[in-house]
Parts: structure tokens; C-alpha cells; sequence
């Protein structure tokens, strides 16, 4: 009886303890997705073929350094020195790639830059 | 009577556990990932583009890792980095302009140890519950101490390794994302490193969320998961989060705006 008492609290503890407290936590998931991503991400080129209409390029980024210039878009970058900014919202629209950087692994990448449909 | 005492401990353990059932989530049901990448790719290019049109070079960036469901109260965001507008070198030798995502990531071995980690958008929003995100667009004056920073390595002088799901930001002893960025925020606004003083200054102006959690939970959580630590906790459990940093960066006027961008556009974060 004193072994199934035992178990039967370290079970119920189990049940109600296992996993985060605040669930995820930090946990970095591209690793373990980007494979997921190449795979639909091919299924996607498939079905859209080679359309340069509303595309989207995955690209692996190696470095990524901060940008100090001023940016903002039709402006030169990096030539006026640290920290000429416009202003934090609204007027100093900054330009963003179409493409889609990933950090993780990147296999699909090794042959050719991979099309895959924008919604 | 053996049989009494059983069913006396079953009732108790029922009781003690029950009333706070928004402890359940777990990181598996949320690395499923049930959101697809087609829907993925174009969101997080949605939530980059909306803070290029804000013109934010830094800002913090929050995403749900969990079905709200499953979080304990007032909990609207899993985790967070701060986004800095840079120009990325890629794989095949462009370079592209586009936000990097500096975060402090449990170690995928060992959960309770972090790393600081750069990714991209696509990257921070892989395996999310919801197609939801968190910013928060600092003042333009704050961004600009936030990215010198981030430059002269003060996130990784604040990196602390221990890693908690529920650190408290109010002492040293661990550290969970959320308490990283804003140790690098105060040590942003007031020009320091030193850890001491950081805690110092966020015990007297910086407010954390309590968090329930029944006394079996208090008890059992740090035996059976290596995330979770109590011994930084005197009396209630209190944790940073997204929203008691954007409160505290509202409430000295030190945020442009604060918002939640999903499926149905962009709104105001409640705060």
C-alpha cells in the first residue's frame, strides 16, 4: 500500500508539474523547423512554379551588423557617422528586404535560392 | 485505515493542484507547431515591415510560444528579444537590411542553461500557438542607447547562464529572457553594468508580475524540471514580462508605442 501511495503522488505531481511554468520558456525553435519550412516551402514552389509575381526568397543570413546610418528610404546609409536618426515613428520609414532571412540550418539553400508563394 | 490515509493524500494533492490549472503548458505541445510556414513566412515579414514603416531601428519584439490557455493569468507573451535594424550578410553575399533578433535562448541540451543567440523574424516566430505578435517601439533616444549596448557587448556582460522560467528579476541568481532584456534596458537608461546597481534600480521603479502557483507546485516544480527555480523567491513569485516591461517603459515615457500585431490587424498592447 505504501509503494502505490508513493506512486500515486509522484504520479499526480507529474501530471500537474510537468513542462514550463510559464510553458515554453525560451526555447529557440528554428532548428528543429527549418526543415519544415524547406518542405513546404517546396511544395509551395511546385505549385506556384517559377512566378516572379508575389514571392518570397528564403535566404540564410551569416552576420547581421546594426545599422547606424540614417536609412530611411532614397537616403544614402552609413556615410553621416553614428546615430542620425529620423525620428522613431512615423517620418523615418526604413526600407526592408522582400526577402526572408533564417539563421538555421539551411540545406535547402545548397543548389539554389528556394521560390516559395506569399500569401 | 491504510486505505483512508490513500485516499486523504489523493483528495489533498487534488486541492493543493487544482485552483491553478494555468500552470499545464508544456514546450512540446507548442513545438508541434501548428501553424503552417505559409502562413508563418508572410506574418513575420508583416510584423517587420510594420516596425520599418514605425521607422524603429530597435525594438522589442514578443511572441507566444504557448495557447494562451495554457499560461497563468496575465501572461500574454512567452518571449522576448529586442529587434535591431541591420544590414544582413547572407549564404550567397548580399546584403539586405532587415531586423536581427538578439535573444537569450534555453540551451536545447540543457534548460537550464541559456545562450545569446541572433536570429531573424521567420526564426523567432517558428513553433508559436498564435499568429500573434508583441512590440514595443522604445523612444527614439532609448533605442539609441539600446542599440550602443548592444554594440559595446553589454548583453553579453549582463548574460547570466542560469537560466529560470520564473527568475526573478529582482535578484541575480538566474535569468530568463524577458529579465535579460530589461537588465539591458536599465542598464541602458542609466549608463551602468554593474549588476548590483541594475537590481538596485529595477526593485525601485520597475513593477513584476506575480505569477500563482499552489505550495505542492512551489515544492514540486524545481525537482522535476530543471527550468524551474524557486530559491530566488522569497515569499510571493514574481517574474518580468512583456507587459510589465512595456507598463514600466510607459509609464516613464520612454516607449513611442507598444502594440499587438495578428490575424486581425494591429492594435493597442493592454497594459
Amino acid at each position: 500500500m505504501n509503494k502505490l501511495l508513493l506512486k500515486s503522488s509522484i504520479l499526480i505531481g507529474l501530471l500537474h508539474v510537468s513542462g514550463g511554468v510559464m510553458a515554453e520558456g525560451s526555447v529557440q525553435h528554428f532548428g528543429q523547423s527549418t526543415q519544415h519550412v524547406a518542405q513546404s516551402a517546396t511544395h509551395s514552389a511546385k505549385a506556384v512554379g517559377n512566378s516572379a509575381v508575389g514571392v518570397t526568397k528564403l535566404v540564410s543570413g551569416v552576420v547581421a551588423i546594426p545599422f547606424k546610418g540614417l536609412g530611411a528610404v532614397g537616403s544614402l546609409s552609413e556615410t553621416v557617422g553614428d546615430f542620425l536618426w529620423e525620428n522613431a515613428s512615423g517620418n523615418g520609414k526604413l526600407e526592408v528586404s522582400e526577402e526572408t532571412v533564417t539563421a538555421g540550418p539551411a540545406p535547402f539553400l545548397a543548389n539554389e535560392a528556394l521560390v516559395v508563394a506569399n500569401n | 485505515m491504510r486505505l483512508k490515509s490513500f485516499h486523504f493524500v489523493l483528495v489533498f494533492l487534488f486541492f493543493c493542484t487544482a485552483h491553478s490549472s494555468s500552470f499545464a503548458g508544456s514546450r512540446q505541445t507548442m513545438a508541434a507547431g501548428a501553424i503552417s510556414s505559409h502562413e508563418l513566412i508572410p506574418f513575420a515579414k508583416k510584423v517587420e515591415r510594420y516596425a520599418a514603416s514605425k521607422g524603429a531601428r530597435v525594438f522589442l519584439i514578443a511572441r507566444l510560444g504557448s495557447p494562451k490557455s495554457e499560461l497563468p493569468e496575465n501572461i500574454e507573451f512567452t518571449h522576448v528579444g529586442l529587434a535591431v535594424y541591420s544590414e544582413i550578410k547572407t549564404s550567397t553575399g548580399e546584403v539586405l537590411k532587415g531586423y536581427a533578433i538578439h535573444n537569450l535562448y534555453q540551451n536545447a541540451n540543457k534548460l537550464d542553461v541559456s545562450d545569446l543567440i541572433i536570429d531573424y523574424p521567420l526564426d523567432f516566430f517558428m513553433g508559436i500557438a498564435e499568429l500573434k505578435a508583441g512590440i514595443i517601439i522604445p523612444t527614439l533616444q532609448l533605442q539609441q542607447k539600446l542599440l550602443a549596448s548592444i554594440e559595446l557587448g553589454v548583453n553579453k556582460h549582463l548574460h547570466n547562464t542560469r537560466y529560470s522560467v520564473i527568475a526573478n528579476p529582482y535578484s541575480s541568481s538566474y535569468q530568463n529572457c524577458t529579465e535579460h532584456i530589461l537588465d539591458i534596458i536599465f542598464s541602458s537608461i542609466y549608463g551602468i553594468d554593474e549588476v548590483a546597481q541594475i537590481k538596485a534600480n529595477e526593485r525601485a521603479y520597475f513593477k513584476a508580475q506575480e505569477i500563482q502557483i499552489s505550495p505542492l507546485k512551489r515544492v514540486l516544480a524545481p525537482m522535476l524540471s530543471s527550468e524551474i527555480s524557486i530559491s530566488d523567491h522569497k515569499g510571493e513569485i514574481k517574474t518580468a514580462t512583456f507587459s510589465t516591461i512595456a507598463k514600466f517603459l510607459n509609464d516613464y515615457a520612454l516607449a513611442e508605442s507598444s502594440v499587438v500585431i495578428d490575424n486581425t490587424g494591429v492594435r493597442v498592447l493592454g497594459i
